[in-house]
């Protein structure tokens, strides 16, 4: 069990070389490998979520294995690149929506009959680069596992995806890519930073990493951010530099355009991979980087994330009202959601950073759930147009029911997981910034309006599109709108299922940042 | 009794499973069967429960820990169950008149493709409310309102295909989560200043429910005093009282969305659209009555508000009375109805104002009688008649002899006729206004009172007076449709002796840990005044409709203006669509617009100046070879990057 995070990032990465092996014609087989690589992962994540220790503070299942040393790298600091692993709290929810909402794509991708054996090759390494990103202890080990993710996803909308997917998949390279590069800035400007900060404080404070202050290690880092702080203006530089590179990465006003075109140009298995897991790397690293290791940069600069979060919330609610394609209507609406996040880690509150981890999870769950089900109606219908569908309920009347659900939930109705995570949200925004937080809660009723607008003209009405006789939900189809309905009502009902593994964490990063 | 209290939603809910699990396999006398005997059930535990309460008191809350976010209690929120005298009762009327709609809407939908799905969208509808009612705290409360809120939405548009049901139910669901919000914004706000979500520690100790303790708490450890005050607004220095008003206003949104009062009452008059048993649920006992509930439920919030009370009092008496005047000129039965239902809940609301706390339960008990009744009765005649329109009807006396007796009795009660049940309490709620010194809404009161009696009767002599002028053969529903028109009937004719000023035995019920509000004296000379009001209504009606053919046209001609507004509600909905509508479409228009051309637009040309200039990104025709050179170089900018960061260099 102790090397349990190992083998998320093993099996995937084993079993699309496995599959590399194989001839591309036995597609059969290619499949089902595919599956097994993803759904053994997640059994194991999930057992270690089971298993996780609710009440301690240091990472659990740590593992780790140095790569190289250089030496001399900084004031005559050694430098050991390392693969690290280690989940808390807040890691921890991640890496099993990596693994759920990877299991459920693949069975998405049974539908997929182009190239099929790189398809899952590809799906194989973005699965695995998730894992990397969410497991990852070490700042180096997180980098490269981003990367991957960059290069996987890439391929996948630019091959398996729609009309104008070059385009889409350029774009998304381009941006992601420039994110990576700041984010890669702030992260080596942490180290070093840090390096200099215990070189000079070393003289008083032992440190428990001395005499190796150069170190990539977060939990290193965590201890010593409890110990010493960086000045004041390195933090806000530094947080700055990691808040310009999520904004990008998490696709916020007005660096956002390239989410909708990515996911109105991906296939459904890719969409249900970049909305349910790839897209909570951007805030998670707002959490991890900004909030652990930046508590006076964040203190700083909260009213501005408080002001960039209501903008999106507000900016992401009215282009979804406007929308015509339901994937661009998914998309804003993420973007809206993320903003409330956004503006729940501004107000620095233990109980709005546990409700940010809440909409992570809750988004990550449901986006795939509505990039499911539409994608199935359009499977049918032919059609992501949200003019050209009406009276769906009458043919397919599960599918039908299912969007509502996730339709329902995305609007955050109580007794699914995006009403606690809105409700947790909003009471740490009010805590600190009440006005804007009341300006935030108009995105409540936009919420409403537009997806239930959309679906007035989709499931409701008379019945529009020309293909009237359409087989309902395949036993394929019911397991990840079962499963998914299932872990959203299960959080909705129960919040402290995933309460109980968040609160140690968020409680202690909101002390360390005053809140 | 009170121990089971958690099964009395809980059975609904297991019918709810039961039927959602088997799906369309269910025949439909076995999804009726499980449903009323479900809500039944429940009704039987409620009485026992009101014996309970009447004979030993309320029960302290009995909770269980839900979420933690925190330490201590105030880290802490649980759910659980409560029962008061005040919850008690609710229990018992919305599980009876619950149980009465379910057992007439056995024959009401017989035939329906999605018979089953309807009784389990009910089940849900039904055990939503019943989890309301026993919320010990605001946040599960909360939590049952909205899913009260879903399952009308879900109703109202039950029959999907029709364009009509689709609009009104997400109309239903939007105009309520306008006022949602408020409450929710409430809810945070109390807890923020109190520390707790529940309703007990709210207000002070259970067995003294009193304005007291919000007053001496209320200067706050509530403080967003630490940032710039740009975007805060420095609660802390308000005073208490202030504070005490946004919190009691902001709930009170809530519960205008919800019990349809001005100006957010334009959605109930559209959720006609779903079939009529639904609309008698959501008039009579599971969705409008909750907003009267939250503000008795929160009364010592509205208590320690003077200005607060007199909003919903001024809110109350105006949206009765322009309800009323709409309900004078609608053609469709359930129309009328449906703004009666928006006018009574204005009555109501004016009782909780002006600190009648017993009446406007009072009111809140019969007005669920009657107006079940009456949507049920107009049921009938729908279903027999396959019509809305009142002007198609007419002579139904003779074809319908029950539905007639029992909607005649329904609209005596409504129009406040002694000793209907509805004279008690709207007696009750005009006289506390007289005596509290609102003179104003005693008379707007009184003139809707009027207007009320004069509508109800328009519809009765033209539903069941004169010839009939369809060509169908009308027939009564059978014994599912008449039994419970019957039990209503009898509810609403002696109903109101539960609380008459000789024999107060639901105020004293109330009252029981204590008074609450203030209760209007007996006074014999106001009593008279409103009998002979409601007797002028239907005097009015009567001369209209049944003693010279074309008089009521030409009193429409003589009113004019005024006609035309009230046909046209006042052109309310024409005027939001003007000034809200359009405008958050042409915003969000205009929105898309910079997205595409402006914000994205300088991505593009920024991408294609990179092209010319030779870096090698043209998006749209780009071959498989220069997009994987793009990756690598990519890859090798991080690289670099990397190996410089190792070097030191930077």
């Amino acid at each position: 069990m102790a090397d349990v995070l190992l083998l998320l990032i093993l099996i995937p990465a084993l079993t699309a070389l496995l599959i590399m092996a194989l001839s591309p014609k036995a597609e059969g087989m290619i499949r089902a490998i595919g599956l097994l690589g993803s759904l053994v992962p997640t059994a194991f994540a999930i057992a270690a979520y089971a298993a996780f220790h609710h009440g301690a503070t240091a990472l659990q299942y740590p593992f780790s294995v140095r790569w190289l040393a250089v030496a001399n790298a900084f004031n005559m600091l050694t430098l050991h690149i390392q693969f690290a692993f280690g989940v808390d709290g807040i890691s921890m929810p991640l890496v099993v929506l990596v693994g759920i909402v990877s299991t459920l794509s693949f069975l998405r991708s049974f539908t997929v009959t182009e190239r099929v054996k790189s398809h899952y090759v590809w799906m194989l390494f973005l699965t695995m680069g998730l894992y990397g990103v969410f497991a990852a202890s070490d700042l180096f080990t997180f980098f490269f596992f981003l990367e991957s993710t960059l290069v996987s996803s890439y391929f996948l909308i630019s091959i398996w995806g729609g009309e104008r997917r070059h385009y889409a998949a350029t774009k998304f390279l381009i941006y992601r890519g420039v994110a990576s590069v700041v984010l890669l800035a702030g992260l080596i400007g942490l180290a070093y930073s840090f390096a200099a900060q215990a070189q000079t404080a070393s003289a008083s404070v032992v440190l428990p990493n001395a005499p190796n202050f150069l170190t990539l290690s977060i939990p290193q880092l965590i201890a010593e951010v409890q110990l010493i702080q960086l000045p004041a203006a390195a933090q806000n530089v530094l947080f700055l530099v990691f808040l310009l590179a999520v904004l990008i990465e998490e696709a916020f006003v007005p660096f956002h355009t390239w989410l909708p075109d990515t996911h109105e140009n991906s296939d459904t298995g890719t969409n249900m991979m970049i909305g349910g897991a790839l897209m909570k790397i951007g805030l998670y690293v707002l959490l991890r980087f900004g909030a652990e290791l930046l508590p006076l940069g964040l203190q700083h600069y909260a009213t501005l994330l408080a002001v960039l979060g209501v903008i999106s919330i507000l900016y992401g609610a009215l282009v979804a009202i406007a929308s015509r394609d339901w994937r661009r209507l998914i998309a804003f609406s993420s973007i809206s959601h993320m903003g409330l996040v956004l503006l729940a880690i501004g107000s620095m509150q233990a109980i709005g950073i546990q409700g940010a981890v809440f909409m992570l999870v809750s988004s990550g769950l449901l986006t795939a759930l509505l990039f499911f089900t539409v994608g199935a109606q359009a499977d049918r219908t032919r059609t992501f147009t949200i003019g050209d569908l009406g009276g769906l309920s009458k043919s397919l009347p599960v599918i039908s029911g299912v969007m509502l659900v996730a339709a329902l939930g995305s609007v955050g109705l109580p007794g699914m997981s995006g009403f606690i995570s809105e409700f947790s949200l909003f009471v740490g925004g009010f805590t600190t910034f009440p006005a804007l937080s009341a300006v935030g809660t108009l995105g409540m009723i936009l919420a409403a309006l537009y997806l239930l607008y959309a679906m007035q003209r989709t499931t409701f009405g008379p019945v529009q599109t020309l293909v009237t006789e359409m087989p309902d939900a395949s036993a394929v189809e019911y397991v990840p709108m079962v499963v998914l309905v299932f872990l959203v009502v299960l959080i909705g009902v129960y919040p402290d299922v995933l309460g109980n593994v968040v609160h140690g964490t968020a409680q202690a990063i909101a002390a360390r940042i005053g809140g | 009794m009170i121990g089971l209290t958690w099964l009395v939603p809980v059975l609904p809910l297991a019918a709810y499973i039961i039927l959602l699990a088997s799906g369309r396999r269910m025949g439909e006398a076995v999804a009726a069967g499980i449903s009323v005997t479900a809500v039944f059930v429940s009704f039987l535990l409620s009485i026992g429960i009101v014996g309970d309460v009447a004979a030993h008191g309320p029960a302290a809350p009995t909770v269980y820990p839900w979420l933690q976010f925190g330490s201590g209690s105030a880290g802490t929120i649980t759910v659980g169950y409560q029962v008061t005298s005040l919850n008690a009762l609710m229990l018992l009327v919305v599980s009876l008149v619950s149980m009465l709609v379910f057992l007439f809407s056995r024959s009401y939908m017989r035939g329906d493709d999605r018979f089953s799905r309807f009784y389990q969208y009910l089940n849900l509808f039904v055990f939503s409310m019943l989890g309301l009612v026993v919320s010990p705290n605001l946040l599960q409360f909360y939590i049952f309102w909205e899913l009260v809120g879903v399952c009308s939405y879900l109703l109202v548009g039950f029959w999907y295909f029709k364009p009509e049901a689709a609009a009104a139910a997400k109309k239903a669901f939007i105009v309520t989560r306008i006022g949602d919000v408020g409450l929710f914004i409430g809810i945070i706000l109390l807890y923020l200043s109190r520390g707790t979500f529940d309703f007990n520690t709210l207000f002070g100790a259970a067995s003294a429910p009193s304005g007291m303790m919000i007053h001496a708490a209320a200067p706050l450890a509530y403080a967003g005093a630490k940032f710039f005050s740009l975007w805060y607004i420095p609660f802390a220095g308000w005073h208490a009282g202030a504070f005490v008003t946004l919190v009691a206003l902001l709930v009170f949104i809530g519960a205008i969305g919800k019990s349809a009062q001005f100006p957010l009452h334009v959605w109930l008059p559209d959720a006609m659209e779903g079939p009529t048993p639904v609309s008698a649920l959501i008039h009579a006992a599971t969705m409008v009555a909750a907003g009267v509930y939250l503000v008795a439920r929160m009364f010592p919030l509205f208590e320690a508000s003077a200005t607060a009370s007199e909003t919903v009092a001024v809110i109350g008496g105006f949206t009765a009375i322009l309800a009323a005047s709409i309900g004078l000129t609608q053609r469709d039965i359930k129309r009328v109805i449906a703004y009666s239902t928006v006018s009574q809940l204005g009555y109501m609301m004016l009782a909780m104002g002006v600190g009648a706390y017993v009446s406007g339960m009072f009111h809140l008990v019969t007005h669920a009688f009657f107006k079940a009744l009456l949507f049920l009765a107009a049921g009938s005649v729908i279903h027999a008649l396959d019509t809305q329109d009142l002007f198609e009807m007419g002579g139904l006396r003779k074809y319908l002899p029950v539905t007639h007796a029992t909607f005649l009795a329904g609209a005596l009660a409504l129009s406040g006729i002694p000793p209907f049940a509805g004279f008690w309490s709207k007696d009750d709620i005009l006289t506390a206004a007289f005596t509290s010194g609102h003179y104003v809404l005693y008379a707007m009161g009184l003139i809707a009172a009027f207007f009320t009696a004069a509508y109800i009767f328009r519809v009765y002599f033209l539903t069941f007076s004169g010839v009939y002028k369809g060509d169908r053969h009308p027939h009564e529903g059978g014994p599912a449709m008449t039994i419970p028109l019957i039990a209503l009937g009898v509810l609403a004719t002696i109903g109101g002796f539960i609380n008459t000023p000789f024999a107060p035995i639901l105020g004293n019920f109330l009252q029981d840990q204590g008074p609450i509000g203030f209760n209007p004296p007996a006074n014999w000379a106001l009593m008279a005044v409103s009998a002979l009001v409601g007797l002028g209504g239907i005097w009015l009606a009567y001369t209209l409709y049944r003693t010279e053919e074309g008089r009521a046209e030409r009193f429409a001609q003589r009113a004019g203006g005024l006609y035309t507004l009230s046909f046209n509600k006042f052109y309310v909905d024409e005027l939001y669509s003007l000034i809200i509508v359009l405008p958050v479409m042409k915003i969000a228009g205009i929105f898309q617009f910079l997205d595409r051309w402006i914000i994205d637009g300088i991505v593009r040309l920024a991408g294609e100046i990179g092209y010319t200039g030779g870096v090698g990104v043209k998006y749209s025709s780009t071959g498989q070879v220069q997009t994987y050179g793009l990756v690598t170089v990519f890859g090798l900018a991080v690289m670099v990057l990397i190996v410089i960061g190792i070097g030191g260099v930077i």
